[in-house]
């Protein structure tokens, strides 16, 4: 039998069917505009038919439908879609920290301006010229000191806001750990509630669409692997370790590294190993801190220190109008505190180490000077347990030939003929972060290049190398001590200045030459107030090609610095609009699959606007069917 | 366009290309108001170099005609002093022809006398004018006059005459840089101009079987030539007298086997000589003697014979005072056009390096005009490209913003009751 209320009961199904389904259109509606929302749907399913088949299945014909029921109601999203949009937000934030960064970075540079280290650069040279017109005039004098003071401060200020910008970076790397750590924590109570939501046999779609949310942000900061489809916990992966898994969250810290200037790197709390953190906002600083400002500060170390060093060793050999002379322009602060250049290396209190910037050697010789024995340069390993860098030279090439070679060998030394036409060695910025910078690791021919020709070292082959790890390595020299120059303490650009012997005195200037009184041979007085030669030889500077290998001149080092900081903000911005339109283009395609439209909103609601007005219809039939029943089939 | 296409779709995708429009014009607008298409090196990395490099040649060859310009005006009073100087030479021949001539009686000789002396005293302010405080052929040393005359009172007349006229400057050149790899000499020293024979220093010392004992250098005229242990005598002589200098060494060796060393200069020029790198070999040859500065440092056993145009001027006057009328006419005179030449020579010099000049000053001007031209090319904006983009820019901005407005807020709402 069938109870006559079944109708009454299908009405009633109907209605708060359509009701849920209207709520559902006004929670679709009402979060248009919710960020990470998903719109949802309700999906309908009819009730079961009457009989089912059994022993008590009364015989009569057909399945008779009951009416409808609320089955589930769900998100539309694509997690496929998902997935790919975590894996380009890694890119996507990578590339937008160095966008930012790169583009302060280049902006420091102030080019093209009329006041940054390029034309300070120029100026100071210039006035080496003036003073080389007027040596004997105080003005000029003056002139180039001030504008040496100039120079200095730039090469201060550039390196100083650098070095903030590098603390900065740093300080957003520490905040970005602390906000995965953060999102970490949430996700694990968000999993902790949608497994209680779960359990009850419910989709909580609106947590679901917070945790989402948090993904995509994580995602940005790190590259993370997710585990969506294990039944039991929700897992996300950095590298492989994992960072959430269920309710529970592991830590990451902030690890302030001390072989890397305190500098912090993100590191499991738990293991202290290194955070694998792949490519996201975090590794966009880092590398930014660690490698592009490290370069640039580096490469004005090197611009800064080079032309101090290779104007002190021009205005030692010259003369002031107080008749001074061996006296350096710029300050020099060497590694090590002893003449030898000894150091302490592993600071075990005991001199292990030799700390040399540049060696020049005593001979004068042309660019077409003949070897004239075979022999092999050596100059040591520049990795450690690398190979060591060798060149071989035969008796017949020239000096030219062989300084080439040197140039080209990646010894990260620079070889070049000085004013006066002697070999110089000078040490390069290394890439090798064990060794201090600027600093000669080792020297050794078996031929007679180095030693006799040059008159760099004093005996060839193995005995007579120099070596850096030795601290008498000094002694295997064969040139008087002026001719070499120690390693500069760390971060040169920083603390550039005038030596005493020239600050406010502006006759200390070696602008020229001296000649001997005394009979010995040396250069004892200034050989006259007009004497401009040292001046000359200073304003010809700029015109030398002594700065790496082959990049020639103090301009043009300087020149490759911008272009490489414009290069590599051209690349981060290039590739920041690339992975940006990928991602605009993933993400319009989820809008597209989740995003609310009203007009499809509104039509359903339409829908169910009818559906329940006809469910109502039903029900106040079947009260008139009944009333029929009860009032009107009255005995 | 796959699948639904919802409002948040379309506020997205429409704020993305609002916002790389703004960007467009902004970029464009920026162009327009610094006038640079490159900001930022990295707007365009390549040009930008190219802008540095050009704007550094623009700056040298800048600061290069500002000292060529100064060296000009150097130059031109130069020549001034030195035509002078030639006048005074020319009164003074014509004085010493005048002389010669035996109508002149001893007494017009002795005022002609005092009128030479005057021209002494004349040539002797010229070599000491100056420029810009500093002498001009004074060689390095100085900043006081470098010639200085010393007076006696010549009883016949009662007057002081110049006796003497000695040089207190160096023997070096001044030299100038007008460009990259370009010296010039600016001055030179008086000893190489105001001279009228060469100069001889003959070592006064034996020094047969001379060897030098160490490695060291000598400097000729600016110019250093090595020695080595071992080199005697002959070695050392080949040496200075290969480096193509002004100045040959001779050996005099006499027969009872004394040699001495001898360096003579082969224009009218006292050279400049001096050990260096801590060797001695002038010194122990007997040329020059420790402690002062070339000129002055010949030594003082050499037997050096040398000239000036003062020294010749000097001669004459005396030879007027003694009525000498012989000497007059003959060797004097001679030395009167010998000076006269040497004058005119550097003032032919001076003339040449003043033209040099000049070129280089005009061609360094073309070339700083194609390089402000090849800089400004690299990285100013081109007006009329600039702002027909941006207009582009601002009408295709104009029609979205348009467009937007109108289909934005269109919904099915719209049309329901």
């Amino acid at each position: 039998m069938i109870s006559s209320f079944l109708g009454l009961e299908m009405g009633r199904g109907a209605l708060q069917t359509t009701q849920k389904g209207l709520q559902t259109v006004s929670h679709n509606l009402q979060n248009l505009n919710t960020e990470g929302f998903t719109r949802q749907r309700v999906t309908q399913k009819t009730m079961p038919a009457l009989f089912p088949a059994g022993m008590n299945k009364p015989s009569m014909p057909g399945q008779l439908g009951t009416g409808v029921t609320v089955e589930e109601i769900t998100r539309i999203r694509d997690v496929y879609l998902d997935d790919r949009i975590v894996f380009e937000n890694g890119g996507l934030g990578f590339w937008e920290q160095k966008k930012t960064m790169l583009h302060q970075m280049e902006s420091i540079f102030n080019e093209p301006g009329n006041a940054n280290i390029r034309t300070e650069l120029e100026a100071f040279w210039e006035s080496w010229q003036t003073v080389s017109e007027n040596p004997s005039d105080d003005a000029a004098r003056i002139h180039l000191l001030e504008r040496t003071k100039t120079l200095n401060e730039s090469f201060k200020s550039q390196h100083y806001n650098l070095k903030d910008m590098q603390t900065q970076t740093n300080a957003l790397v520490e905040q970005k750990v602390n906000r995965i750590n953060n999102i970490a924590e949430t996700l694990a109570v968000l999993n902790t509630q949608i497994k209680k939501q779960e359990l009850a046999g419910d989709n909580p779609n609106d947590l679901y669409d917070k945790r989402d949310l948090l993904i995509d942000e994580l995602s940005t900061l790190a590259d993370i692997r997710l585990e969506r489809d294990n039944v039991k916990e929700f897992i996300v992966y950095i590298g492989a370790e994992k960072l959430v898994q269920g309710e529970y969250a592991a830590k990451i810290e902030a690890f302030e590294d001390p072989t890397n200037k305190g500098f912090v790197t993100p590191r499991w709390q738990q293991t202290g190993q290194n955070v694998v953190i792949g490519l996201g906002e975090i590794s966009g600083l880092v590398e930014v801190r660690d490698v592009d400002l490290d370069d640039m500060m580096t490469r004005l170390d090197e611009l800064s220190y080079s032309v101090a060093d290779s104007v002190n060793a021009i205005h030692r050999e010259g003369f002031g109008l107080n008749g001074e002379t061996d006296n350096a322009f710029f300050r020099e602060f060497s590694l090590a505190k002893n003449a030898e250049g000894a150091i302490d290396f592993n600071e075990d209190g005991v001199l292990d180490a030799t700390a040399l910037y540049r060696v020049t050697g005593s001979e004068k010789i042309t660019l077409d000077t003949i070897m004239g024995t075979n022999g092999t340069i050596n100059f040591g390993a520049m990795r450690p347990n690398g190979n060591d860098v060798t060149i071989d030279y035969t008796a017949s090439e020239t000096v030219e030939t062989v300084i080439d070679k040197i140039n080209r060998s990646g010894a990260e030394v620079t070889a070049f003929l000085d004013h006066t036409g002697r070999l110089s060695i000078k040490a390069q910025a290394t890439k090798d972060k064990n060794v201090p910078q600027f600093m000669l690791r080792h020297l050794e021919d078996s031929g007679g290049f180095l030693t006799g020709i040059a008159g760099i070292l004093a005996n060839s082959g193995q005995d007579g190398a120099f070596d850096w790890q030795n601290p008498t390595s000094i002694e295997t020299l064969n040139m008087p001590r002026e001719l070499i120059s120690l390693t500069p303490e760390i971060n040169a650009a920083g603390w550039m200045g005038l030596d005493d012997a020239v600050a406010s005195r502006p006759e200390g200037i070696a602008a020229g030459q001296g000649f001997d009184t005394t009979g010995n041979g040396n250069p004892d007085t200034l050989t006259g107030f007009n004497d401009n030669r040292n001046a000359l030889s200073m304003a010809n500077l700029r015109f030398n090609t002594i700065m790496t290998g082959r990049a020639a001149t103090f301009d043009d080092y300087f020149q490759q610095t911008i272009a490489k900081a414009g290069t590599l903000s051209e690349q981060a911005i290039r590739s920041f609009d690339k992975t940006e339109a990928v991602s605009k283009s993933l993400t319009g395609m989820r809008s597209k699959i989740s995003g609310v439209s009203v007009d499809e909103e509104m039509t359903k609601m339409i829908t169910l606007q009818h559906a329940y007005n006809a469910a109502a219809r039903l029900v106040s039939t079947t009260d008139r069917l009944l009333d029929v029943i009860i009032n009107r089939m009255g005995v | 366009m796959l699948g639904r296409v919802t409002p948040g779709y379309m506020q997205n995708d429409f704020l993305y290309n609002i916002k790389n429009q703004a960007e467009t014009m902004q970029k464009k607008q920026t162009e327009l108001s610094s006038g640079l298409k490159v900001n930022l090196p990295s707007d365009d990395p390549a040009n930008m170099i190219n802008y540095m490099k050009w704007e550094s040649g623009k700056q040298d060859i800048a600061k290069f005609n500002n000292i060529i310009g100064s060296y000009k005006n150097k130059m031109n009073i130069v020549d001034g002093h030195l035509g002078s100087m030639g006048d005074s030479l020319h009164r003074a021949r014509e004085l010493v022809v005048q002389a010669a001539n035996g109508t002149y009686t001893k007494e017009d000789r002795v005022a002609m006398s005092t009128e030479i002396d005057q021209i002494i005293r004349q040539l002797v302010a010229d070599a000491n004018s100056e420029y810009k405080g500093n002498p001009l052929f004074g060689g390095t040393s100085t900043r006081t006059q470098p010639y200085r005359i010393t007076e006696n009172v010549d009883p016949s007349s009662n007057t002081p005459l110049v006796s003497t006229v000695t040089y207190f400057g160096n023997a070096q050149e001044r030299v100038m840089d007008i460009g990259k790899n370009d010296r010039i000499t600016s001055a030179l020293p008086g000893t190489s101009i105001f001279e009228t024979t060469t100069t001889t220093i003959n070592g006064n010392r034996d020094v047969s079987g001379y060897v030098a004992s160490q490695d060291s250098r000598i400097m000729i005229e600016g110019v250093e030539i090595p020695i080595l242990t071992g080199d005697n005598l002959e070695t050392i002589a080949q040496k200075i007298n290969n480096t193509e200098l002004s100045v040959k060494a001779t050996i005099e060796t006499n027969g009872d086997g004394v040699s001495n060393f001898r360096l003579t200069s082969i224009s009218a020029r006292q050279p400049w000589l001096q050990d260096i790198s801590g060797g001695t070999v002038l010194q122990d040859l007997g040329i020059i003697d420790a402690g002062t500065e070339g000129p002055r440092n010949y030594s003082t056993e050499a037997l050096v014979q040398k000239e000036s145009i003062f020294d010749t001027l000097i001669n004459v006057k005396d030879q007027l005072l003694e009525d000498d009328v012989l000497a007059l006419g003959g060797a004097s005179l001679g030395q009167i056009d010998q000076s006269f030449s040497n004058v005119l020579r550097y003032r032919t010099y001076t003339g040449a390096v003043t033209e040099r000049l000049e070129k280089t000053y005009a061609r360094n001007e073309t070339e700083a005009l194609y390089l402000a031209d090849s800089a400004a090319n690299a990285i100013n904006t081109d007006f009329t490209k600039s702002v027909t983009e941006l207009k582009m820019a601002e009408f295709a901005h104009q029609t979205a913003l348009n467009i937007g407005g109108r289909i934005m807020p269109t919904t099915l709402m719209d049309f329901l009751r």
